[in-house]
């Protein structure tokens, strides 16, 4: 929302803003309520979310074979926390381009720069829909997938 | 404890484009979201100082920009550092180096510098290499001086020691512009044995 409505100021400089323009903030404001409770669920479900992320992330095959020490642990649990809220505010607002610029680009100069395959961003969402309602879980999809393929660099289905 | 951790805000991306810049229109003013002044300046006024500062000063001006481009890095890192230890509450030095590197990056762009690359693997040697896309300091055709003097001027504050930076390499499309940054004499050194004699850096890399 944040960039549409920047977008919508934009074109609307010096005169009013367009149909089209107000159909699209029209259509945004329609899930309000959904987003925003989907928003609280995450909030209040926070720490069952990432403390099964954290599981399933150390269950993986990767870690199993090297297994993270307390500092890598905590450090993962940051990066998840971080991740966590930053696509739940995403999903609240409505927007991507927001998320992109004010985490995701940083996060993956980051990873890159650490020679890491993130793949965080995938547990999160597997914890999600083990902790959420399907329909809220839904409304998370469209930016936990975002974020896993700029991470991860693989494209998912 | 992760109930903890739920009041406690995660640092992230303090220099990111869309929160850094704050305009008041009302005083005139821009700011950083820490309240530091910032000024926007158009290109030319990089052209102008390059070109007055030839004309005047001829080939002096290589100096002279070096000198300032060295003063400019020292205080951005500074300004830098300093924001950055405020906002994730940990000094410098106790940030891990892919973090600050990143954050580095961002400050570059938020204040239309450039993508700054550092290569580390020749740090053994004691050289950095230092590559800047699309620089807002040097152009196509000029003012490596300056940008040699401000990442000087940043490494050398970073780190303490008496560091000096040296055109390495340059390329117009895409824009480029690569810097050795190391000790002084050494750096100096190279510049009298090879860059002064029309060398880049590859050819320099097996002499480090």
């Amino acid at each position: 929302m944040l960039t549409l409505l920047e977008n919508v100021l934009d074109r609307a400089d010096g005169t009013y803003v367009s149909a089209q323009d107000l159909r699209l903030i029209e259509q945004s404001l329609s899930s309000w309520h959904d987003r925003r409770d989907a928003y609280t669920a995450i909030q209040v479900n926070e720490g069952a979310i990432i403390r099964r992320a954290l599981e399933l992330m150390q269950d993986s095959d990767r870690f199993a074979a090297k297994p993270l020490n307390n500092l890598g642990v905590d450090r993962c649990q940051r990066d998840m926390l971080l991740g966590l809220r930053s696509c739940a505010l995403a999903m609240l607002l409505e927007d991507q381009d927001l998320l992109k610029d004010r985490i995701l680009y940083w996060q993956q100069n980051i990873f890159q720069a650490m020679n890491l395959n993130y793949q965080g961003y995938k547990f999160m969402w597997q914890a999600m829909r083990s902790v959420l309602t399907e329909k809220q879980a839904e409304l998370m999809k469209p930016y936990l997938r975002t974020a896993h393929e700029l991470m991860s660099g693989e494209t998912v289905a | 404890m992760l109930t903890d951790m739920r009041r406690e805000p995660v640092p992230a991306s303090f220099f990111n484009p869309r929160s850094y810049v704050k305009s008041n229109p009302a005083t005139g003013l821009l700011h950083s979201r820490q309240g530091n002044r910032l000024l926007a300046i158009p290109e030319i006024l990089m052209d102008s100082i390059f070109h007055t500062l030839a004309e005047e000063a001829g080939e002096a001006s290589q100096l002279a920009l070096y000198t300032f481009g060295f003063s400019w890095g020292k205080s951005f890192f500074q300004r830098v550092k300093k924001e950055t230890e405020v906002y994730f509450a940990t000094p410098l030095s106790q940030m891990i180096a892919a973090d600050f590197f990143a954050t580095m990056q961002q400050a570059w762009a938020v204040h239309g510098l450039g993508k700054p690359i550092v290569d580390f693997s020749f740090c053994k040697k004691g050289i950095l290499i230092v590559t800047i896309e699309n620089s807002g300091i040097s152009t196509a055709q000029t003012g490596f001086d300056l940008e040699a003097g401000f990442l000087g001027g940043w490494f050398a504050a970073q780190t303490h020691q008496d560091l000096r930076g040296c055109l390495g390499d340059r390329s117009k499309f895409p824009r480029r512009a690569q810097y050795l940054i190391g000790g002084s004499s050494h750096i100096l050194d190279l510049q009298e044995k090879h860059l002064n004699k029309g060398k880049t850096t590859p050819s320099i890399i097996p002499h480090l």
